[in-house]
């Protein structure tokens, strides 16, 4: 709060140099990993701060802890981006891959990139994430839906037609689990 | 209105000439150039970089501008006693303070134009295209700036430059926090407290109403409705202090 006041009003300009001095520190302190980067965390509490709304500083900077060695800071980090900021797309999207690409919570991972795909702007790659999500975590007939209608839509890729279909015969050819449909 | 402007023309032809003016506009674009140098140093930024230093850039050289021109208008007339064989002319002190005033306005507005395009060429070079909708942002810094200003020529009517400095600089940094203080202050303060707070905030200029540049860096075009009331506002706002001006000027003795 005091350094918001002290930026009068250029706060937005001040977060950035922080965030320049963040990259600085980090790309200084890189090769030294896993020794510990006691400014970093500061750095980037003092950069959203300044501007909470700083979506590039909370995903870089996550990927900054996660590198540094801090994983729950860094899921923390995100959180905190994606609280400050619920109608961004790429928060939620980055929680989502943290939690299928380092923690393998596939559920979460789900979850996350359910919220993502309703959000504005989210990347059109997402529905194909939750219907194979949707597959991994046992939910075999929504994924089979949502595979469908990936194939039914129109604006589809070739491509991603032939991914889809794919899926479907894996699906199809795989045993109906227990508790199938959420 | 010839008379307002003949001295408008004046004063604009004289502050031009101004060499701390020059000085100011240099570091305004060593500042929008400085953004090219950021950008390789940030990481998946460099858009916003750009925008949020030329804008601080315009805001913050301009208010400078505003300040260190506008605080010595009126002064230096009285103090080279050119004012002399002003008022001895068929000129009212008003029509003599609002022609200052545009004289001064029309410099900012050359000045913030020159910043405007050395942001956007900026952009154009970086980032591959324009960006208009930095505009609406830029327009409502200069209305800022006008307010800035009409508070310099406030000060410069009845006092030294060196108070008329401090005064708007302490005015400005007030105007830049009256939204924030006014949420704080009630949470410290009792009823009493809370009452004058809430004086001084529709008293004092709320600069903030005129900071979109987040909004604008982002892309987003302002609602239209929030430029036309800032706009009236800052309008209103610089009446009612020409209007102040223009009474101690009227008041005061050239003897």
């Amino acid at each position: 709060l005091v350094a918001r006041y002290l930026a009068l009003g250029y706060d937005r300009l001040a977060a950035d140099l922080v965030w320049v001095q963040t990259v600085q520190y980090f790309g200084e302190h890189v090769s030294a990993i896993p020794a510990r980067l006691p400014r970093l965390r500061p750095l980037l509490e003092l950069t959203v701060a300044l501007d909470p709304h700083f979506v590039e500083a909370y995903q870089y900077g996550a990927l900054f802890l996660w590198i540094a060695g801090d994983r729950q800071g860094a899921l923390d980090f995100l959180q905190e981006g994606y609280l400050r900021n619920p109608a961004h797309w790429a928060l939620p999207h980055d929680i989502g891959r943290f939690y299928f690409l380092i923690l393998e919570d596939y559920p979460k991972a789900l979850r996350w990139w359910t919220i993502t795909q309703k959000l504005p702007g989210a990347p059109t790659y997402i529905p194909r994430f939750i219907a194979r999500l949707e597959g991994r975590v046992g939910h075999r007939e929504t994924a089979l839906e949502l595979w469908a209608a990936i194939l039914n839509d129109p604006t589809t890729d070739e491509h991603f037609r032939k991914i889809a279909r794919q899926e479907i015969e894996r699906l199809l050819g795989s045993r109906p689990e227990g508790a199938s449909t959420p | 209105v010839a008379k307002v402007l003949a001295i408008a023309l004046n004063t604009f032809r004289e502050t031009v000439r101004d060499k701390i003016l020059y000085t100011l506009l240099v570091f305004a674009f060593a500042m929008i150039g400085a953004a090219a140098i950021f950008v390789q140093l940030s990481v998946r930024a460099e858009g916003r970089m750009v925008k949020d230093l030329g804008l601080a850039a315009i805001s913050l050289i301009g208010t400078l501008m505003a300040i260190f021109v506008g605080i010595t208008l009126v002064y230096k007339e009285v103090d080279r006693r050119t004012i002399y064989t002003i008022v001895a002319k068929p000129v009212r002190r008003s029509q003599f303070i609002l022609g200052k005033y545009l004289g001064l306005l029309i410099t900012l507005a050359v000045n913030v134009a020159a910043m405007a395009v050395g942001l956007l060429a900026l952009g154009r070079v970086l980032e591959g295209q324009w960006q208009w909708v930095l505009l609406p942002g830029i327009w409502l810094i200069y209305v800022e700036l006008t307010l800035v200003t009409a508070l310099a020529v406030l000060f410069s009517a009845f006092t030294t430059p060196v108070l008329s400095a401090t005064f708007t600089l302490c005015l400005f940094v007030i105007g830049r926090l009256s939204r924030d203080l006014v949420t704080l202050l009630p949470k410290l303060a009792g009823a009493g407290l809370r009452g004058v707070a809430f004086t001084l905030y529709y008293l004092l200029p709320n600069l903030q109403m005129f900071d979109i540049k987040g909004q604008v860096v982002a892309g987003q075009l302002p609602d239209p409705g929030w430029m036309v009331g800032a706009t009236a506002y800052g309008l209103l706002y610089i009446l009612f202090i020409l209007a102040g001006t223009t009474i101690i000027f009227e008041r005061r003795d050239f003897k």
